[in-house]
């Protein structure tokens, strides 16, 4: 019996989806997703925070009276950008953990997601819509207000980035908040209940955004490297390999490669911060996408 | 061109709903033809349990599931799946809509493999399916939420037409949060309704609509089913399932147990027919206890007794003379007319779903429901029970 129906054809019900199709398919569902979550109550919490923390930043940095602590001197366009990718770090990083923790999670809880994925698009499709959509709820504005930043920043003072400069920041910025997305959609996938996805999704982000000196701090000690003085050479070494474990430290590794001073303070070997930048785009994404496939 | 019917009423009117199904069922499938549109073969999966102490995460161990389940649904039918919680009637749904891998078997729609073991789980556009109790949250209204789910079937389907036909036409643009229950239900069952399934896989539909809608559902789903769509309709509301299905397929410890007609369960459990007696006086336990067994007794005044019970089997030594019930009535009723508390009521009464529910699980009425051991599944299915022979159960 089970040799005979193994030999009937594939259901002609179930017609694969043609690559096009499916990329059209995948727009729509990002553009729905976009549509559904791009005005939430959430959205209009964040949107001022970003405004703050991005146009402040640009503002107020590339000011040539403003005086940093630490001795910091922003004295050219990227170098400001720079600086304020810290900001992103702490305001749309921290957007994005908003806006994705729950983005299974919720789902899952409350049955909508049996719905979703007894539909006829394909598990890693749905996951994609779901991941860029999530993505884009936060990336969208946060590129906008970095343009605006930069036009700021030529305002105060009258130079403008330049183009590979630009790029390189909103492709930093796009893909720091991509592997966020896909870290907080993970997270969300384990998590149980609310209160895990919570847990999950916050503790990672202050893992890397606030806790990650810590650990860093803990593995130079480990290798027997001296943490009294952070600006020594041997330790600011090690920082470029531990932050490679961290999306801010690769974030800021990517936009190091071009910073022309001695702001960042570290030599940052270009080819490991593009394989890192590869690994963290493709890592998170693979498992999160596993996992959507054996939920 | 073919005029294809149009939306006519909605579920909260109760009347003609299956016709207005996406507005777009044509006439042609009016004509049902009965023909296995889904065959379940050999499926069977086991939910995986973590450990205790989550440092050991590899030792998992195997929980309840499901077991060599085969199923043939035709065309047309409307099959209730009953059986007590964790039976693995919802297991069974998630693998048959695409949620759940089956880890052995395979599924076929109208004779072609629609998903098979090892593969991974995907939905199919000939099947709809309605969760049990979705508390649809969260941003977005009942137009959004359907639009969403619509785009991820690629369905063409008219979202309005879909949320007129379910009554929800009024509450389209509200938020999600503020639905009731009931509305939640309706818009799980639009979404069900997406894109004209032929098959639909509905988990306690019933749950949380007013009586109203309940009729106008009743009335959807033999809509559905006189233009040939297939509905597999799992509910614990017993009484009101066995109003409207046509197969019944009864599912204890992850395997089916019994299936078919309430008249073939009936025939196959050997429940035997069941009798209601009322009589004037005092009730007469000795003789009935004679000729009848399961003596239930029933409400009524004081000065008579009323009963219901099934005959003693013809195999019973103390009544192996009576070959025929008839007799056997006859006899008693004489007996009784002589005690002094003749009955002036005998009526055939059938069993109901419940107590054929009771029966194939051999758990008493009142524990279904009840039953805690959802943790282990152990295989039921016995070559010699009659109602296991095509069931494809197996001794373990």
């Amino acid at each position: 019996m089970t040799s005979k129906l193994s030999k009937n054809p594939s259901s002609p019900l179930t017609t694969p989806l043609t690559p096009p199709m499916r990329m059209q398919r995948l727009m729509a569902m990002v553009g729905q997703y976009l549509k559904l979550h791009f005005f939430t109550t959430r959205s209009m919490v964040l949107w001022p925070v970003l405004a703050l923390f991005i146009l402040g930043s640009c503002w107020g940095l590339s000011d040539p009276e403003a005086i940093l602590p630490g001795g910091i001197n922003a004295d050219t366009p990227f170098e400001v950008l720079f600086i304020a990718s810290g900001f992103i770090l702490l305001s749309a990083t921290l957007g994005v953990v908003l806006v994705g923790f729950d983005g299974i999670s919720r789902k899952r809880s409350s049955g909508a997601l049996a719905i979703e994925l007894s539909q006829t698009t394909h598990r890693q499709d749905y996951g994609l819509a779901l991941l860029l959509g999530t993505w884009g709820v936060i990336a969208i504005p946060t590129l906008l207000l970095s343009c605006i930043g930069i036009t700021l920043i030529f305002v105060q003072m009258g130079l403008w980035p330049s183009v590979a400069e630009i790029s390189l920041y909103l492709l930093a910025t796009s893909l720091v908040l991509l592997w966020y997305a896909a870290i907080q959609l993970l997270a969300s996938s384990w998590a149980e209940d609310m209160g895990s996805a919570i847990a999950i999704g916050i503790g990672t982000w202050l893992v890397f955004t606030l806790m990650w000196v810590l650990v860093t701090v803990v593995v130079a000690g480990l290798l027997g490297v001296d943490v009294s003085d952070t600006s020594n050479d041997s330790y600011l070494q090690l920082t470029t390999l531990v932050d490679l474990f961290s999306p801010n430290g690769v974030y800021q590794m990517l936009l190091e490669l071009q910073l022309q001073g001695d702001l960042g303070g570290r030599t940052v070997n270009s080819f490991q911060t593009w394989i890192a930048a590869l690994a963290w785009t493709v890592l998170p994404i693979w498992l999160y996408l596993r996992r959507l496939c054996r939920i | 061109m073919k005029k294809k019917c149009l939306v006519k009423v909605s579920i909260d009117k109760g009347e003609d709903a299956g016709s207005a199904m996406g507005g777009e069922v044509g006439e042609s499938q009016s004509k049902v033809s009965r023909n296995p549109l889904l065959h379940l073969h050999g499926i069977g999966f086991r939910y995986r349990i973590p450990p205790q102490n989550p440092i050991l995460f590899w030792r998992h161990r195997f929980g309840p599931g499901v077991h060599d389940i085969d199923l043939q649904l035709e065309s047309g039918q409307i099959v209730g799946l009953v059986g007590p919680n964790g039976a693995g009637k919802t297991t069974l749904m998630e693998i048959l809509v695409g949620i759940i891998p089956p880890s052995s078997g395979q599924i076929l729609i109208a004779g072609h493999i629609a998903l098979s073991a090892g593969e991974l789980p995907r939905g199919n556009s000939q099947i709809g399916f309605m969760p049990e109790q979705v508390r649809w949250s969260g941003p977005g209204t009942p137009r959004s939420a359907l639009t969403w789910v619509s785009t991820l079937r690629g369905s063409q389907s008219d979202v309005q037409k879909l949320l007129n036909l379910v009554g929800l036409k009024n509450r389209a643009d509200d938020p999600l949060d503020n639905l009731s229950q009931g509305m939640r239900q309706r818009l799980s069952l639009a979404c069900a309704l997406l894109g004209e399934p032929q098959i639909l896989i509905l988990d306690e539909p019933m749950n949380g609509l007013d009586p109203v809608a309940q009729t106008a559902f009743r009335n959807l789903l033999h809509q559905l089913a006189k233009k040939g769509h297939t509905i597999l309709v799992s509910s614990h509301m017993l009484a009101e399932l066995e109003g409207f299905v046509d197969r019944i397929v009864v599912m204890h410890r992850g395997q089916i147990i019994a299936k078919g007609t309430m008249n073939e369960l009936e025939e196959s459990l050997e429940l035997g027919i069941k009798y209601k007696f009322k009589g004037i006086g005092k009730l007469p336990e000795k003789i009935l206890s004679n000729y009848l067994s399961h003596i239930e007794p029933q409400d009524c005044p004081d000065d008579e007794w009323a009963i219901t019970a099934s005959l003693s089997q013809p195999h019973n030594s103390k009544n192996s003379m009576y070959k025929n019930q008839n007799m056997l009535i006859s006899k008693m009723v004489e007996e009784l007319s002589i005690s002094g508390a003749p009955p002036y009521l005998v009526e055939v009464s059938h069993h109901n779903l419940s107590s054929i529910l009771a029966a194939a699980t051999g758990m008493e009425s009142s524990e279904i429901g009840l039953e805690l051991d959802e943790h282990v599944m152990i295989p039921l299915a016995l070559k010699s029970s009659p109602t296991s022979s095509d069931n494809g159960g197996e001794e373990e």
